[in-house]
């Protein structure tokens, strides 16, 4: 799953700042699971920026609208009376902003979340990062622990000399990704694939602009 | 004769290193580096050390050898993109630089600019295969290059590493890729070190043993409780204790001399890292006996 | 319950709606007889309103001081608290409920709209009961009861001791301030004929009870000192002068035998032993009835059949009993078998049968009523009607002998039957439909409440009750009733998914529940076990896509409490954070004044958006009440209430409005401690001014 994070409300207010009737949209998917972009989110932010509008004097109209997924044409197609508003602020995460931003291109869209990575829930709002999407899985070699993403420095040949205790270098918190991985080999009797020099990883399939295209 | 000579001759050879400064006064450096002239090897030219932003390795390394003392050039991963160091390696090569210590290199978010993008394109095994590519004639793209480089590899290993089973597999791996000495992270624990070196030795590659000034007991508190991969024993940090000062700093050369003066028939040399206090080597050496 | 008495909707549409609107409910109610609602009226005494409590109580068990003290309380038995520690004493917090109203007025008459006239023939529980539904149904109702005073036989019948004259007649006058007219000293056949009844009122319903006593034709059965139960019951609650031989002895293993051998020992009787037929573990009274007449000195003898009274110059000497060897036979038909050469002999100076009551159907012989063969009134159940077109009955002189409370709930379906006969002149049978009683507490649900001990209620000392005719049994004071109804687990009011097209499947509220009561259902929706479920919002107040809310808590009725702040100061707390009130039977808690109450079931259901609403509303600051006290069902691993307003504060702070506006509290634990907090919060939130967003609306 993608996780945000929520926005602060100052950031928010100083995007939607010339705007007095904005529309803000959750997505029913990864948001509202990550507790960052649904209904809830969505009505503690808009009543957030209608409190602090009234505190200065000034009027606000905001719509508040969650449709399933905002990374696909047909759940956008969804939202009503989009025109009415000046602007429109996405709870989703950086794919469901930018389609809100490519389906209504005449009204500003703003980010209403902060999307933070691919995550694994590991109980009540609990979230961590699991996947780096570097379009080269490795996990068959690292015994289901991914280095890319759960070692600081995206090592793929063993732990650097930061660790301690097990823990990563820079977060005692965390435990080192190379440990768990020589631990599960182990574990599996397959600590010859621990020994295997894995080669620089080829960034060109992570890079940018990427388009997967599964229809031939 | 120079320090892969040395090494390959099997003499018990000493390095120890300096850490370029942050801005472009280094009188102080060098006066560090006068002292040493002659006493050591070789000295280790830090990268970025700690991910503090200081002088370029390669600029200081060149002046180490203006000043007739043969640099060991550290490489880490954490700036550079595998172009960057490719032609940072071939630009130490036509330098004349001839050693070469790979490292993966500390985080980003450990020094003075933690909100830099650290790179870690590649790591440390890989740029050790990196710098063998380089020497046989290609870069990683496979292309054949013009001229090609002689550099003498290292790399580093952490003896006293918890846990330790991940760590030398690691080193084994290094060894594979081409690694032709290694340096280690401080030791102190004698018997530890002996244990180590049981097992690395059957891969044949010359180890230097790192050691580290202790200037006071608080400093070997303080070793204990934040580095990584160092442990100072209770004996030697209540030997160090009843002394303040000077004379603490006499004590901890004396203990750092006593030490090499053990390794000597036990590895291929030490690593002296005096840190801030490279004038006081000689003394370490004097007490070591060499 | 409650049914809104101003319009159209009647006693039984209401109750029906109550049901059908939502079938599951607490085992309590779905136990009770006459389904009281159980659960509100505890809950209202918890929350010391505790005039509303007994109107409550009321709607069902129309004789709310008299069922507080006599009723065998099913609810008890099913009540889900007994897997825990023990079940909520419901008879005593109804009791308490009526008893602390006391002094509180009745009811304004309903005004009789119907134009129609119904005639109710016995006062007895039945009686009452039809009356009081079909009087708030606005018909005018007239009872014709045969003795001084209404109440049949809990009046007649039932000793002092159990259940005090006055608190009848205060259950009875309650029923006729709805302006029911009673006409007492009327017996039926002879100061009213039955037939001119039946022309006079469009509707008429025979409930007369079972108010004669049967004897045993056995040999000196008609002995001088051989009394029957209810004339001896009767002389025993209305002469002061009664009095007994030294030695008694009862016959009979029923209730109003225990209460006769109890009675016989209050008059003087020294020597009281109680013969029956049934076994041991077969005595057809209650339990509790067995072990306080054993208390009282009372010997019981199970297994005896009578078998003569020997008399001794023309009175009462012995009572010769033969070993009853077995009661029921396979049919499990009243068919005892003895063993006559086991005798066993008790010397007596009076021996009371107990052993049954029948019908006195003097005054309806020889009239169009229809009586079968063996004297009975010729009736369907399921109509209620008999063989007169406009004519009912109902209770024990239909359904044989039983409880009170069994007798009040066919009264109920009477008077459904005559509401809808003079509705629609025509006579259906009676479906009521059947609460659902929610299952078992679940092993780990069970393990995952807080401990809370039962309150039994107490007794005055057997050697002080044998003395007089006093009342045995002490009620409830205010907080012993209030803590024990705060024990109430309001069972079968818990989450539901309102949303289902908003559920993300984030198991949110899996996670966060201590009861394991949400689970994922088939569809990848969230469902909620409500065996489990304790209502306490923690998963509601959590949901990402709001898509769960809880029936006692939901957001349309707290958003309704919360609106009806708009300035001063909102305060939000559990269901009994707000202290005990100062008058007992008050309406309900008043809080000091610009103080809007919003109660929550727990504070765990607070929500972020509650808070937000009322800033938003305008009010000058919120409240939010700890938790009252730590033997509350509801687990405490999180203070999710805290949390929650940490995070309302600081986006009002953001906003500019003033963290300090919204304050976590502790209980106040008094209703003056309560004031004094709010006067300190007031002064505070005067320093602050006006609620700068109230400001903005004023000026528009």
């Amino acid at each position: 799953m993608i996780v945000a994070e929520p926005k602060s409300l100052e950031e928010i207010n100083q995007m939607i700042d010339g705007y007095d009737k904005v529309l803000m949209v959750g997505c029913g998917t990864c948001t509202t699971v990550s507790l960052s972009g649904g209904e809830r989110e969505v009505n503690l932010m808009a009543t957030a920026v209608r409190l602090s509008r009234k505190v200065e004097g000034r009027d606000i109209e905001i719509g508040q609208q969650t449709i399933i997924r905002q990374c696909d044409w047909e759940y956008i197609d969804e939202l009503k009376d989009v025109d009415d508003y000046q602007a429109i602020v996405s709870f989703a995460c950086g794919a469901g902003i930018q389609g809100l931003a490519r389906k209504f291109t005449d009204i500003p869209v703003f980010p209403g979340v902060n999307t933070s990575f691919i995550g694994f829930n590991e109980g009540y709002g609990l979230f961590s990062e699991q996947c780096k999407a570097c379009g080269e899985c490795i996990l068959d070699k690292t015994g289901g622990v991914c280095p890319v993403a759960r070692c600081a420095k995206g090592l793929l040949n063993g732990p650097c000399g930061g660790t301690n205790n097990g823990k990563c270098e820079i977060n005692k918190d965390q435990d080192c990704a190379w440990v768990l991985i020589y631990n599960q080999l182990e574990g599996q009797g397959k600590l010859d694939k621990f020994k295997e020099i894995l080669a620089p990883k080829d960034y060109s399939k992570a890079g940018n602009i990427r388009v997967l295209d599964l229809r031939t | 004769m120079g320090f892969r000579e040395d090494i390959q001759n099997g003499k018990f050879v000493v390095t120890a290193e300096v850490g370029p400064p942050k801005g472009t006064d280094i009188t102080e450096m060098v006066h560090h580096v006068k002292a040493l002239k002659g006493k050591v090897a070789a000295l280790n030219v830090t990268d970025n050390q700690s991910a503090v932003m200081r002088v370029s390795t390669l600029a200081i390394a060149k002046v180490l050898m203006d000043l007739d003392v043969e640099p060991i050039y550290q490489m880490t991963c954490r700036d550079r993109n595998r172009l960057g160091l490719q032609s940072d390696l071939l630009g130490a090569a036509v330098l004349g630089i001839k050693n070469v210590l790979a490292l993966t290199g500390d985080h980003t978010t450990l020094g003075d600019h933690k909100d830099a993008k650290p790179v870690f394109d590649i790591e440390s095994v890989q740029l050790l295969q990196v710098i063998n590519g380089l020497n046989e004639g290609h870069d990683m793209a496979g292309l054949e290059l013009q001229g090609t480089t002689d550099f003498f590899a290292g790399a580093i290993v952490t003896p006293e590493a918890n846990p330790f089973e991940p760590q030398f597999a690691k080193f084994e791996k290094k060894v594979k890729a081409g690694a032709k000495f290694f340096q280690t992270q401080a030791v102190y624990d004698m018997k530890k070190f002996h244990a180590f070196m049981d097992r690395a030795s059957e891969h044949n590659v010359p180890i230097l043993a790192g050691i580290l000034l202790l200037k006071s007991a608080g400093m070997a508190k303080y070793l204990n409780k934040f580095v990584a991969g160092i442990s100072v024993p209770d004996e030697l940090i209540d030997e160090l204790a009843p002394f303040k000062g000077a004379d603490a700093l006499q004590k901890g050369i004396e203990i750092a001399g006593r030490q090499i003066a053990e390794l000597r028939d036990v590895c291929a040399g030490v690593h002296i890292m005096a840190i801030g206090a490279e004038d006081k080597v000689p003394d370490i050496l004097a007490a070591a006996g060499l | 319950m409650k049914s809104d008495v101003s319009n159209s909707t009647s006693q039984s549409e209401a109750f029906e709606k109550w049901i059908i609107e939502n079938p599951v409910k607490p085992p309590c109610t779905s136990a009770c007889p006459v389904n009281a609602d159980i659960q509100s009226f505890v809950s209202l005494v918890a929350q010391g309103r505790f005039r509303e409590s007994l109107d409550v109580v009321r709607e069902r068990c129309t004789l709310p001081g008299s069922l507080g003290r006599i009723c065998h309380h099913p609810c008890e038995s099913e009540c889900r608290r007994n897997d825990i520690d023990g079940a909520v004493n419901v008879r005593a917090i109804k009791r308490f409920a009526a008893d602390v109203c006391v002094d509180e007025p009745h009811y304004a008459p309903v005004p009789k709209t119907r134009g129609k006239r119904v005639a109710i023939i016995g006062g007895g529980p039945a009686g009452l009961t039809a009356a009081y539904n079909l009087a708030k149904d606005g018909f005018d109702v007239t009872i014709f009861e045969k003795n001084d005073a209404c109440g049949g036989a809990i009046y007649v019948g039932v000793p002092k001791y159990r259940l005090p004259k006055d608190i009848i007649a205060w259950d009875v006058a309650a029923i006729a301030s709805l302006g029911v007219n009673i006409k007492t000293n009327t017996t039926v056949g002879k100061d009213i004929q039955f037939d001119d009844i039946v022309k006079d009122y469009d509707a008429v319903l025979v409930a007369i009870g079972l108010s004669v006593s049967r004897s045993i034709p056995i040999p000196g059965h008609d002995a001088a000192g051989v009394l029957l139960a209810l004339p001896f019951l009767k002389e025993a609650n209305f002469n002061d002068n009664a009095t007994i031989g030294k030695r008694v002895v009862v016959i009979g293993g029923g209730n109003v035998a225990f209460d006769v051998a109890r009675s016989a020992r209050r008059l003087g009787a020294e020597e009281v032993n109680l013969c029956c037929l049934e076994s041991e573990g077969e005595i057809p009274a209650f339990s509790w009835e067995l072990e306080e007449a054993a208390e009282e000195g009372i010997k019981i003898n199970p297994s005896w059949g009578p078998k003569e009274i020997t008399v001794k110059d023309g009175k009462v000497a012995s009572a010769v009993f033969k070993r009853c060897t077995r009661v029921f036979d396979e049919n499990r038909m009243f068919n005892p078998t003895y063993d006559e050469s086991k005798l066993f002999e008790l010397e007596a100076d009076n021996v009371i049968m107990a052993i049954g009551q029948g019908a006195d159907m003097t005054g309806f012989t020889g009239t169009s009523l229809e009586v079968d063969g063996r004297g009975r009134i010729t009736w369907d159940p399921a109509t209620l009607k008999t063989n007169l077109p406009n004519v009912f009955a109902c209770g024990e002189v239909v359904t044989g002998p039983g409880s009170a409370v069994a007798a009040m709930k066919n009264a109920h379906h009477a008077a459904t039957a005559i509401e809808r006969f003079l509705t629609t002149g025509t006579v259906e049978p009676v479906v009521i439909p059947e609460p659902i009683p929610i299952g078992k507490l679940p092993d780990f649900t069970v393990e995952a409440i807080t401990r809370k001990e039962k309150n039994a209620i107490k007794m005055l000392a057997p050697e002080e009750r044998i003395k007089s005719f006093a009342e045995v049994e002490i009620g409830f004071d205010v907080e012993t009733a209030m803590y024990e109804a705060q024990r109430c687990m309001n069972c079968s009011r818990g989450a539901v998914m309102a949303n289902p097209e908003s559920c993300a499947a984030c198991l949110t509220c899996v996670r966060v529940c201590p009861f394991g009561a949400p689970y994922m259902a088939e569809a990848r929706v969230a469902n909620f076990s409500w065996e489990s479920c304790q209502s306490c919002g923690i998963c509601a107040a959590e949901c990402p896509g709001n898509a769960i809310q809880v029936t006692f808590n939901d957001d349309t009725k707290i958003n309704e409490a919360i609106d009806a702040g708009t300035s001063g100061i909102t305060v939000f707390g559990c269901q009994y954070a707000v202290p005990t009130v100062k008058n007992p039977a008050s309406k309900a808690t008043p809080a000091p004044p610009g103080v809007n109450m919003v109660r929550l079931m727990c504070t765990s259901r607070l929500d972020v958006q509650h808070l937000l609403r009322a800033i938003e509303n305008g009010v000058d600051g919120i409240a939010v009440l700890a938790c009252p006290d730590d033997t509350c069902r509801y687990r405490k691993d999180t203070n999710w209430a805290e949390v929650r307003t940490e995070r309302a504060r600081k986006i009002i702070d953001a906003a500019g409005i003033g963290a300090e506006r919204i304050a976590f509290m502790g209980s106040p634990g008094s209703p003056e401690a309560f004031s004094e907090m709010m006067g300190e919060f007031k002064a505070k939130l005067n320093e602050l001014g006006t609620n700068p967003v109230s400001k903005v609306l004023v000026g528009r």
